[in-house]
């Protein structure tokens, strides 16, 4: 019985020892892992920058739903500094973004409660002062979403596509309703707002609009969705996102990365080599046969100038600022 | 009962046994230490990995392998000027850097670079550059760097007074003078012409027949941004020990020229070499970590290719046991050049 016992206390003493070993093995890849994840957060608020950057680039242009002037839908800007402002008495209009007829699409009117005491003390985005407030929850599926089909139309025997389908197609429902009073339409408009869990409480970033053209972006990862402050979320009365808890929120806010930014915008497009173009194209051409910016109709072989080498239509940025400490107002 | 005592064979056996059980435990014990240690040296070398990944993310934003103004650690050697020419170095600050016989001093006032403004707007013959015989005009006499030039001849006399437009002339000019070409093209708009007219050049500056600026097709053959090449590259220099010791007159114009990195790469052998050996910033993350640890340097190379700013970083680490290194790489997009100089207060007046 002795023998017995002694190598049942030796064997049960080898495992205990292995699995003490394992599970420092495990935990200390555990570590590991914690380490790493805050790396990932770090490039979770650095991609932010990128995605806020393009927010400015695209919100000046685009344009938004409603117009405060006169209720249309969906108005194009002009961008932060209106392009067509040149003349002097054409700088009252200076301040983008306007639509076609030049009318604002903002109201420099304050409209928000920042500070949760009931009062509005900043106007809303996208004037001069507002601030942009952006989750960058994934959405089950956005707003005007098409299908992710690639080829709708595929080549015949004779080289040329069969267009007997329209491409590209709604990302819901079969194919395009009849008319755009077709609840369908509505459907393909409105999308699903709804987060796809696992993406929320993960990044997020604001603009703050400090001048025509002058943007602070905050580049978030973590859960506060993009909340400067608990009187923040009371002032917007969403007080509910964080269950009511303001201890809750300040939590989450203490394991959140924040990046401050400050960011300059400009109307300019194009490239600065577009001499070289007219130099190795043109040549001894007198200067009015070069190509109009968006000119498509290039030289076979030759050109490399077309619309689909523009780098954007909304801009560029001109300067980016990492903001070593919070600004006043962000 | 008599006690039955162990037989020879059982002890033999018994010995055998408890060896066995003892070179397994002894195994187990040495193969866990081991695993232990291996665990604990990657563990290591993941922090190590990690905290150089952090680094270079932070070293997007703040340039401080490119100018680092700490005291003790102080870089700041792309702030030198070279004065016999007049140029600068990409930190060179604009009160410095830019020439001193401009009649516009640098002007970063985002309205008046907006694109409806009149002062950004071109004036001239692009294609002059390849020659002109001023059947357009001569747009230097308005469109000068310096003030309104008074141009004629003896048989028709001066032309007189003109509406002056130097502003973008002179912001172009000192641009290229105070920061060298990725400066240059950064500042800039990125739709701007990348000339000006000079009336009355000095004798470094050249013009053509016109009164557009010769200077980057004489200063080097190779940095003429007009004939661009868009898969060639232009690069901010970092301390490195392919630039070590060189004079400030050297790094001016290694800020003035390009490397061929794309196509043309056959045709400039070494081009390529010359650009990563010059224009790879290399730290060590823990200079004076214990040698038992992985070696871990930052790198960084930010240059301009295909249209693009391109901010290329690079974590490596060396084994200290085999030798062995590994990268880790990625471009990064943070604070630009122009972000780094307004937060150094490098463009003040």
């Amino acid at each position: 019985m002795t023998r017995r016992g002694t190598v049942l206390v030796v064997v049960a003493g080898l495992a205990a020892l292995l699995a003490a070993i394992g599970l420092a093995f495990i935990m200390r890849v555990r570590e590991d892992s914690a380490e790493i994840n805050l790396a990932v957060r770090e490039a979770q608020a650095r991609l932010m920058l990128m995605a806020a950057c393009t927010y400015v680039l695209e919100s000046g242009r685009i344009g938004y739903d409603v117009d405060p002037q006169n209720g249309a839908a969906h108005e194009e800007g002009f961008g932060w500094i209106d392009v067509r402002a040149i003349a002097p008495q054409d700088q009252p209009y200076r301040v983008g973004p306007r639509d076609q007829d030049r009318r604002a699409l903002f109201s420099p009117a304050p409209a928000v409660d920042g500070d949760g005491d009931g009062v509005a003390e900043r106007p809303a985005w996208p004037a001069i002062g507002g601030v942009a407030r952006c989750p960058m929850h994934r959405l089950r599926r956005p707003p005007y979403a098409i299908a992710p089909t690639a080829v709708y139309n595929p080549i015949g025997d004779d080289g040329l596509p069969l267009l007997a389908h329209p491409d590209p197609q709604p990302g819901v429902g079969a194919t395009w309703p009849a008319s755009p009073a077709a609840p369908s339409f509505a459907d393909f408009v409105a999308g699903d707002p709804r987060p796809i869990a696992g993406s929320t409480g993960q990044a997020w970033f604001r603009c703050h609009r400090q001048d025509e053209a002058l943007f602070v972006l905050t580049c978030g990862a973590g859960a506060t969705q993009g909340f400067a402050s608990w009187d923040e979320v009371v002032g917007a009365g969403a007080t509910d996102e964080f269950g009511g808890d303001q201890r809750l929120f300040a939590d989450v806010m203490a394991a959140e990365i924040r990046r401050w930014y400050r960011i300059e915008w400009s109307a300019a497009v194009g490239s600065v080599y577009d001499f070289h173009f007219v130099d190795n194209e043109i040549k001894t051409a007198d200067h009015y046969l070069m190509h109009p910016h968006n000119a498509t109709q290039c030289m076979r072989g030759r050109s490399v100038r077309s619309q689909v080498r523009r780098p954007n239509c909304c801009g560029t940025i001109r300067w980016v600022e990492h903001l070593e400490t919070p600004p006043a107002r962000w | 009962m008599r006690h039955r005592a162990y037989t020879l064979i059982e002890l033999l056996i018994a010995v055998a046994l408890g060896m066995v059980i003892m070179l397994a435990a002894v195994a187990a014990v040495r193969t866990a230490a081991g695993a232990l240690t291996m665990a604990n040296r990657i563990g290591a070398e993941n922090a190590l990995i990690c905290a150089g990944f952090l680094a270079a993310l932070d070293e997007i934003d703040d340039w401080r392998t490119y100018d680092d103004a700490t005291p003790g650690s102080a870089n700041l050697r792309l702030r030198d000027r070279d004065a016999a020419r007049g140029y600068g170095l990409p930190f060179t600050p604009m009160r410095d850097g830019w020439p001193r016989d401009a009649v516009d001093a640098w002007d970063g006032d985002a309205a008046r670079w907006a694109v409806n403004h009149p002062d950004g707007r071109w004036r001239g013959n692009l294609a002059e550059r390849i020659g002109t015989d001023l059947r357009f005009g001569r747009y230097a006499i308005f469109a000068d760097v310096r003030t309104p030039a008074m141009v004629g001849s003896q048989a028709y006399g001066a032309y007189g007074p003109v509406q002056p437009r130097t502003w973008l002339a002179s912001q172009v000019r000192g641009l290229d003078h105070a920061l060298g070409h990725y400066g240059l093209l950064e500042y800039l708009p990125p739709n701007q012409v990348l000339a000006w007219y000079d009336a009355a050049p000095g004798a470094d500056e050249p013009t053509l027949q016109g009164g557009m600026s010769a200077q980057w097709a004489t200063m080097n053959f190779w940095s003429d941004i007009p004939s661009f090449d868009p898969y060639a590259s232009r690069s901010i220099l970092p301390p490195a020990a392919a630039t070590d010791g060189w004079s400030t007159a050297q790094l001016v114009d290694g800020h003035r020229r390009l490397y061929q990195t794309g196509w043309m790469t056959s045709w400039m052998p070494g081009d390529m070499s010359e650009f990563l050996r010059r224009s790879l910033a290399s730290r060590p993350l823990l200079p004076l970590a214990p040698s038992a640890w992985p070696a871990v340097a930052i790198q960084v190379c930010r240059s301009a290719r295909l249209y693009r700013f391109n901010t290329l970083c690079r974590v490596r680490w060396t084994s200290p046991i085999t030798g062995e290194s590994s990268d880790l790489a990625f471009s990064g997009f943070g604070t630009t050049l122009r972000g780094a100089r307004q937060a150094r207060g490098l463009d003040l007046p």
